[in-house]
């Protein structure tokens, strides 16, 4: 009877601690970028954990004392397939609207700086892939939505109640800088 | 007895599957580290669009602390001897924020000795709302070799306050997270509002009329975890702050980006908002009163 009861907390114990350790797994690790020479690191960074046929907004104070490098991280599960535009809070006027990836352009060039968040592009002067990054610079202080739109996958036609969906993190990384003084 | 225990064991594979499959809130059944899985799921009704409203850290509060009507005034810090009074989680919460915007203010202002006594509060107070685990070794290590270098105290004070951000974030503690930042904000902007003397168009008061884009977005986030009901409760309390900022005049104007020579994306800001005398007196006073209630300390 005494051997049963510890065969049964080992069995308990096999099948909580992994349920666990699932929880325990998280974004937070992910993506550990140090602020670069002039940038700070701020609090308005957020990483969050996504998935595909949801959309995800991140309403941002910027003030109207700094500059701000915006930079976008996406795990590969999403393949870049994600869209990302940044858009007045208050009137939803659009400031920028680009796909996580463009791919190669007409003249032949691959995701040429400024139009795409996620694939990285060749800088000419610096002579290596960067990161793509937008820097912000408000005029007035303002409230701006990062939307970041994350589609379906195209799961086996046919099946309407059960669909595929894939999981991953998203980072939205925001330095600043105080304003240049004229 | 052993068609029992199997029965029992498999009740409990399929409820932990079960829960850490379905849990919509959770961030953490993504395989390793997060991470890229990609599954078969049922199509349960969950809303499309979530949404994160971002808090600046208090020493983005105080950015504009270099204007030189701005004086280092210690009267107006929360002193540390009051952190024994504080008993139930709701005020240790709320005081640890507004502890760690006394941190980046004496660090700002360069005071040495105040940083460390500020720095070891916030430890100590870490400890009882069960986030002690951020103070590890390198991080105390960065503590007890604080010089009197302003860039340094600067540096380790918002790194302390980022870890806890982050720690937070990681072990998803939203509502401790909510009061660390209404604490934070709050204990900023007495400060700020104590040390400014109304002058229109100054720098200063156009940066306490701007606070209140980001009061709304702190009031947002609590709105998302107000089944808490500590957080209920600050809501209630914050509620006079938010009928002054109400009522300040927004002047709209024609928003659209246009991108300099050094490429930034130069936004024309699409609102400037304006604060009259009397409705900055009013926010300093009804700023200054919850404050004081937040920490135990008689209105001055």
């Amino acid at each position: 009877m005494k051997k049963l009861k510890l065969k049964f907390v080992l069995l308990l114990l096999i099948v909580i601690l992994p349920s666990l350790s699932l929880f325990a797994q998280d974004c937070g690790s992910k993506w550990k970028v140090q602020p670069f020479s002039g940038w700070e690191a701020t609090s308005l960074t957020k990483i969050a954990s996504c998935t595909t046929g949801k959309t995800y907004e991140f309403v941002v104070p910027f003030s109207d004392q700094y500059e701000y490098y915006l930079s976008f991280y996406a795990s590969s599960s999403f393949n870049n397939r994600m869209n990302f535009t940044l858009e007045d809070a208050s009137n939803g006027s659009e400031y920028l609207s680009v796909p996580g990836e463009m791919g190669i352009m007409d003249d032949g060039s691959e995701n040429p700086k400024g139009s795409s968040a996620l694939a990285s592009y060749y800088d000419e002067k610096l002579k290596k892939d960067i990161h793509p990054f937008f820097i912000i610079s408000p005029d007035n202080s303002v409230s701006l939505k990062i939307i970041i739109e994350i589609p379906d996958i195209d799961g086996e036609e046919g099946k309407v109640v059960n669909k595929l969906t894939s999981k991953g993190c998203v980072k939205v990384l925001i330095f600043e800088r105080e304003k240049p003084t004229n | 007895m052993k068609k029992n225990t199997f029965f029992i064991i498999t009740m409990l594979i399929i409820g932990s599957l079960w829960i850490t499959s379905c849990d919509p809130k959770s961030t953490n059944n993504n395989g390793e580290d997060g991470e890229d899985t990609t599954k078969t799921t049922n199509n349960v009704e969950e809303s499309d669009v979530e949404t994160f409203y971002l808090v600046p850290s208090p020493k983005d509060i105080f950015g504009f602390t270099d204007d030189k009507s701005l004086v280092f005034n210690s009267e107006l810090i929360n002193p540390t001897e009051n952190v024994e009074n504080y008993i139930d989680n709701k005020r240790k919460q709320l005081n640890f924020g507004i502890y760690a915007a006394d941190l980046a203010y004496v660090a700002a202002y360069e005071k040495g000795n105040e940083t460390v006594k500020y720095l070891d509060v916030v430890r100590n107070l870490s400890n009882k709302i069960g986030i002690g685990d951020v103070f590890n070794e390198s991080l105390t290590k960065r503590i007890q070799n604080l010089t009197s270098n302003k860039d340094s105290l600067i540096v380790v004070s918002t790194d302390t306050y980022f870890d806890v951000i982050r720690y937070l974030e990681k072990k998803e503690k939203i509502s401790t997270l909510a009061l660390i930042a209404t604490g934070g904000w709050i204990e900023s902007l007495y400060i700020v509002v104590n040390l400014t003397t109304f002058e229109e168009r100054s720098k200063s008061i156009q940066a306490i009329a701007d606070q209140k884009i980001v009061f709304f977005n702190l009031m947002m986030y609590l709105e998302q975890n107000q089944s808490d009901p500590n957080i209920q409760d600050v809501l209630e309390q914050l509620a006079p702050i938010k009928s002054i900022y109400e009522e300040l005049e927004v002047v709209n104007m024609e928003s659209h980006p246009k991108t300099d020579d050094n490429e930034k994306i130069v936004i024309g800001g699409s609102a400037k908002i304006s604060i009259s005398e009397d409705q900055f007196n009013k926010l300093k006073q009804t700023i200054s009163k919850i404050r004081n209630n937040f920490t135990g300390n008689s209105v001055p």
